[in-house]
């Protein structure tokens, strides 16, 4: 057996059956939103979750956010059960890249939150959108802040 | 409760590293089988369960993960609490014993404390460096005393990054600056050796060690000021020498006369000879020194000092390994150059 550091930090998170079963649970919020994840779907979401996490380089220590993202998401007015589970997939990425643009100052709470606001309200339901422009701009806003560079532009200020 | 005692198998200290003592603690366990793989899985857990705690309380509980880096340094964290422990601990073999009859968090626990208290006494020590600290120019033998010790004091994160030391420690030590050790073990074993050093060289007079250190600069034709050197051993390589020659303890002088009677001592002689000539020099000065833990932190130097001493007599090189110097003729040449 070997005592690497990286071997240990491998193992850190939930194991895969632990996740998948996380995931399924959600479905008991999710229906009265007409949206459902499938055995399937949450097997492909466990493996989303660890590419992204392999991906951005981080390490995942506490319990998935993927039922939180699930939760959250159920009540967007722009998900159906058709791409749900897709949306949640490529979200989970967004969520990473957030919390790593923006230097890890926000709460996982507080990264859904401005996701979600900005998904409804101002990136109308486009992941691409959202990732692209609206999350883009907070989080260099974010980072500006933490370097003492101020930005005029206050249009997310909210 | 009975202890239990893990077979004949010992662990080789010599295959520990103190810089990583747990993790290579635990590798020789699995690799001789001291302890069980059952066990050392239980371990590997446990200390999973700890980093995950450490990652929670370090994210205030806000947040599910971490960069990599970041959780690297918490990960090590957590293995550095036990390494402190188990490097309290009196061997290799104690510290198999304490694993197999107690568990991993309560190393971890007792590491936690341990950190704090040594953490405690690296200002205790520092205040007994800063009070035998040189009046010399050395920039970064005075930075080490007047600014290292504060920033790593103010800045130390005893709780979720110990292994570190947020200061940058240039100045070297007579043994040179590998210690093989981390954070605040490193800092208590450096200050601790700075302490030592400093209480020999107070042994002489100011006057003779800024002759003695000014001399050393110009031998390279450098303001010594801004050397990288270790003070101690010019001190100790003129005062052992000196002693050689048979000046009285305490003097650091020495002229080129004294070069030539040494080279002309020891030019034909053994290694062996050097040894004792050295020995009997260091004799002198442990009546002087009444820490035993600082006449062995001396002690070891007699063996290098002795090398390149016979070296220098047998090449004929003795002027270029001590620095020669006159009090009356140096206190002439700083009274011209207006210092």
């Amino acid at each position: 057996m070997e005592y690497e550091l990286a071997g240990y930090m491998d193992n850190t998170g939930l194991t895969e059956a632990q996740l998948t079963d996380e995931i399924l649970s959600t479905n008991e919020n999710s229906r009265q939103y007409g949206l459902c994840i499938s055995q399937d779907q949450a097997k492909m979401l466990v493996k989303a979750g660890k590419e992204a996490l392999k991906t951005k380089d981080r390490v995942e220590f506490g319990s998935s956010i993927t039922p939180k993202l699930i939760e959250k998401f159920a009540q967007s007015s722009y998900v159906s059960q058709v791409d749900f589970a897709q949306t949640i997939a490529a979200l989970i990425d967004v969520f990473y890249e957030v919390k790593d643009q923006s230097c890890d100052v926000l709460s996982d709470d507080d990264v859904l939150d401005i996701m979600f606001y900005c998904f409804e309200n101002t990136s109308m339901g486009s992941v691409e959108l959202l990732q692209t422009r609206d999350m883009e701009y907070i989080t260099r806003d974010i980072r500006n802040k933490a370097m003492n560079v101020y930005s005029d532009d206050d249009m997310y200020e909210q | 409760m009975e202890l239990q005692l893990h077979d004949t198998k010992h662990i080789d200290p010599k295959k520990t590293d103190n810089e990583n003592y747990t993790l290579s603690l635990l590798a020789q366990c699995s690799i001789n089988g001291i302890l069980s793989p059952q066990k050392l899985m239980e371990i590997r857990n446990k200390i999973n369960e700890l980093f995950k705690n450490t990652a929670t309380a370090f994210t205030k509980g806000n947040s599910s993960s971490l960069p990599v880096k970041t959780s690297q340094t918490l990960f090590e964290s957590v293995l550095f609490a036990c390494d402190v422990f188990f490097l309290s601990l009196p061997d290799a073999d104690a510290c198999v014993v304490y694993l197999e009859n107690n568990s991993i968090e309560s190393a971890y626990e007792n590491g936690r404390s341990l950190i704090w208290k040594y953490f405690q006494e690296t200002r205790v020590i520092f205040r007994k460096v800063y009070e035998t600290r040189l009046e010399v120019k050395s920039q970064e033998y005075t930075d080490t005393i007047l600014k290292v010790f504060d920033q790593y004091y103010l800045h130390y994160d005893f709780k979720f990054a110990p292994q570190n030391i947020p200061a940058a420690i240039d100045y070297p030590l007579l043994y040179g600056n590998w210690l093989g050790l981390r954070g605040v073990l490193y800092i208590k074993k450096y200050y601790t050796s700075l302490m030592f050093e400093n209480q020999f060289c107070r042994l002489f007079k100011k006057e003779e060690l800024d002759a003695l250190l000014e001399q050393h600069g110009a031998k390279y034709s450098v303001d010594y000021s801004t050397q990288l050197f270790n003070i101690c051993e010019v001190v100790l390589i003129n005062a052992l020498a000196a002693a050689i020659a048979h000046k009285p303890l305490k003097t650091l002088e020495i002229t080129k006369l004294d070069c030539l009677q040494l080279t002309s001592e020891f030019q034909l002689v053994s290694e062996e000879h050097a040894y004792d000539a050295a020995r009997k020099a260091f004799c002198g000065y442990m009546q002087l020194l009444d820490n035993p833990a600082l006449i062995s932190y001396l002690r070891k130097y007699t063996e290098t000092f002795a090398l390149g001493f016979h070296n220098s007599a047998v090449n004929d090189t003795m002027q270029d390994f001590l620095c020669v110097f006159e009090i009356k003729k140096a206190a002439q040449e700083n009274t011209l150059s207006g210092s």
